[in-house]
């Protein structure tokens, strides 16, 4: 699905922090875990992903790391940092309460059936 | 090779296929950051791509396949390397983040400074209205017949200046006895052929003087040719032409040293005359002079009419001081000869200050030190402003923005805090408005002072910098006024003096009171302009009569306290702040 690009412009960030979380990735690995786990709904594009990963890293919120791979091969992996955990958790926060209020918004009035699924 | 084998040659660290490097290469070239920011996202996209490349061969997708799709979905190269470069720079040491800042201010500033300094530097002044044409305007209308410049311009040029070793034994003060008057002599007899063009000019109702044009041209040429100063001649010639030369301020009146050396003739030659007892022919050449001084008075500018003022105070002086000097020698019908003449006759409305010339020579300039935004306003020229600071010193400045650096800076500076056209002028109009009102009061009014004050707290106060122009140019008429009103009263003062020598002769006596002289000597006592009663007049313990006036000091010192050194100075080296004494007149 194609998003409006302000739309996608504050989720992801987010996406990729609640990435990180769980362990330290690179960033073609990142492109397919958002993919997989958003069940396709989220598609980083690649020529976004690095000034993206490159934006957070300079906020200090993820730091970087070569590392060799079993294979050899080198990767760049990228995790979170503390200060980067902090914010992942007030943004996480931020956006359950989004998520509640459009919810309400936008299907309240219409399936009032439906509205405890976002309370 | 198959696409397996590609892909493990990729993996193994060969060179990606090179539609992949190309994308990475566009990108990279697009970011144009450091090196070493560089050589990262180099590594790491040609990481993504062999990760991308492993993984899409692990799903069996050809080569070409391979790297259609992740070309495709990497997305647009030039984006990205914009996006990259953004991020990169995020990124980059607080340290450079605040030198490319303050680089970045200072360029900036520089760059703002040098335009803003371009703009006031090469402005151009646009002036529209012949002021000299105006100034001129009335003396055009008069016919030559009437004018006493043509005689007088004749008699100067004819005119042998006093010879320099005369000059230099203050030649103007000797008198028939000294050593040196023969020589005096010989120069008075070389002179005395002018006395023709002289009577001319004095018969004449209007000076007459066209400031500036070919007649002043040829005039100086003639002049410079006469003293052998060809050079500045020719280098006035060219100054006229100049056409960013506001033409008021480069008008000359090189007739006015002239003038001076003719008005000493006429009084060096009455004291000649009255010498040898010949009183009609001295008492012409003192008339003479005073004539030219009040025919002076009649120029347009500031300075003519103060050499006019000086004229007439020479010649007066001189007549005073005969008068104290040969009581007795004096015939009933010389006395009735002088009585009629100018010195007693003369309409005092005449010795009326008049500025036009002033406010013609200020708005000329104006004209040429500011631009014209067709509107009115404009913006200060700091190079015609040096012009117009150095006219008749030096050369102007160059054009070039970085000849005479220290001083174009300081000029820059000055017109970037110069009020503009519009308000310059209005500021201007206030205070000769105001300093006029102040400037009319009487001399003993303290609030006269005023009208300096207030050119003073322009040029010393908060605006000096914003009206500089002004603060400059902007004469110190209260001063010239008090000289000209002082001239009115010592005019004044001599009818009196006439007077009295006529009463001596009539009666065998001064009179103990000077309401005595009226009415049959004068129809009224002159008033003293430094106190407004009627001047002042006492016997001293020897008998003789005193006529002062209180002076600049407002206090009666009893027309005494003033001691003279030969050439009229007081022991402090400056004319008398006490009582201004007329009669006895002081030796000059």
């Amino acid at each position: 699905m194609q998003f409006e690009r302000e739309l996608l412009k504050g989720v992801l960030p987010l996406a990729v922090m609640k990435m990180l979380r769980q362990r330290a990735m690179y960033g073609y690995e990142l492109v397919k875990e958002v993919s997989t786990q958003s069940d396709g709904i989220l598609k980083l594009g690649q020529s976004t992903l690095y000034p993206l990963l490159y934006n957070l890293e300079a906020q200090g919120l993820i730091e970087s790391e070569w590392r060799e791979s079993d294979s050899g091969r080198g990767r760049k992996y990228y995790r979170l940092t503390e200060s980067g955990l902090d914010r992942l958790e007030r943004d996480l926060e931020q956006w359950d309460q989004l998520v509640r209020g459009m919810g309400r918004l936008v299907l309240g009035g219409l399936q009032p059936r439906l509205a405890w699924l976002f309370a | 090779m198959d696409s397996v084998s590609s892909t493990r040659e990729c993996e193994a660290g060969a060179a990606l296929p090179p539609a992949l490097t190309a994308v990475i290469e566009r990108v990279i070239r697009g970011t144009r950051l450091w090196p070493s920011e560089k050589r990262d996202v180099r590594a790491e996209l040609e990481s993504h791509f062999r990760e991308g490349l492993i993984e899409l061969a692990d799903e069996g997708l050809p080569l070409d396949a391979s790297i259609q799709v992740l070309c495709e979905s990497f997305g647009n190269p030039d984006m990205a390397a914009r996006l990259i470069r953004r991020g990169k720079k995020r990124g980059r040491p607080m340290l450079w983040k605040i030198a490319i800042s303050i680089t970045g201010t200072i360029v900036g500033l520089l760059a703002a400074g040098g335009g803003y300094a371009a703009y006031l530097k090469y402005g151009k002044p646009n002036p529209s209205v012949d002021y000299l044409a105006e100034l001129n305007e009335p003396t055009e209308l008069i016919s030559e017949a009437q004018r006493a410049w043509p005689s007088l311009r004749a008699a100067i040029l004819a005119f042998e200046p006093m010879p320099q070793a005369l000059t230099d034994a203050n030649g103007a003060a000797m008198r028939p006895g000294d050593e040196q008057w023969p020589e005096v002599q010989e120069w008075l007899a070389k002179n005395r052929p002018l006395m023709a063009e002289l009577r001319d000019a004095a018969s004449k109702p209007y000076y007459g003087f066209i400031y500036g044009g070919d007649d002043t041209t040829e005039f100086l040429k003639a002049l410079a040719i006469r003293n052998r100063t060809g050079d500045i001649a020719q280098s006035i010639a060219e100054n006229e032409a100049d056409p960013l030369a506001p033409r008021l301020i480069s008008i000359l009146l090189p007739h006015l040293a002239e003038i001076r050396g003719v008005s000493r003739f006429l009084v060096l030659n009455a004291r000649d005359h009255a010498a040898n007892g010949q009183w009609e022919s001295a008492w012409e050449s003192l008339e003479l002079c005073h004539r030219l001084g009040i025919t002076m008075f009649q120029g347009k500018t500031l300075i003519e009419q103060l050499m006019g003022v000086a004229v007439v105070r020479l010649a007066q002086n001189e007549l005073v001081e005969m008068l104290g000097e040969r009581q007795g020698l004096l015939s009933k019908s010389e006395l009735e000869q002088l009585a009629q003449s100018q010195f007693a006759t003369l309409d005092l409305s005449v010795l009326t200050p008049h500025y036009e010339g002033e406010r013609l020579m200020f708005s000329d300039i104006v004209q040429y030190v500011f631009t014209d935004d067709g509107m009115g306003n404009g913006r200060l020229i700091p190079s015609q402003y040096a012009r117009v600071m150095s006219m008749g010193t030096e050369a102007p400045s160059g054009d070039g923005l970085l000849d005479n650096l220290g001083e174009d800076a300081t000029l820059l500076a000055m017109a970037a805090q110069h009020a503009d056209r519009v308000d310059t002028v209005a500021r201007y109009e206030r205070l000769w408005t105001e300093s006029s009102r102040y400037r009319s009061l009487p001399l003993y009014d303290s609030n006269r002072d005023m009208a300096d004050q207030l050119v003073r707290d322009l040029s010393e106060g908060g605006d000096a910098k914003r009206f500089a122009l002004i603060a400059t140019l902007m004469p110190s008429m209260s001063r010239a006024d008090q000289l000209i009103r002082e001239c009115a009263m010592s005019c004044d003062v001599v009818r009196a003096v006439v007077a009295l020598a006529r009463f001596r002769s009539d009666r065998g006596e001064w009179p103990a009171v000077a309401d005595q002289l009226v009415p049959t000597y004068l129809d009224a006592l002159p008033v003293d302009a430094y106190s407004g009663q009627p001047i002042r007049y006492m016997l001293d313990s020897q008998g003789t009569p005193v006529l002062y006036s209180v002076g600049r000091n407002l206090t009666d010192e009893g027309g005494s306290g003033v001691e003279y050194d030969e050439r009229g100075y007081n022991a402090r080296g400056t004319r008398t702040t006490m009582d201004m004494v007329f009669f006895p007149a002081a030796k000059k």
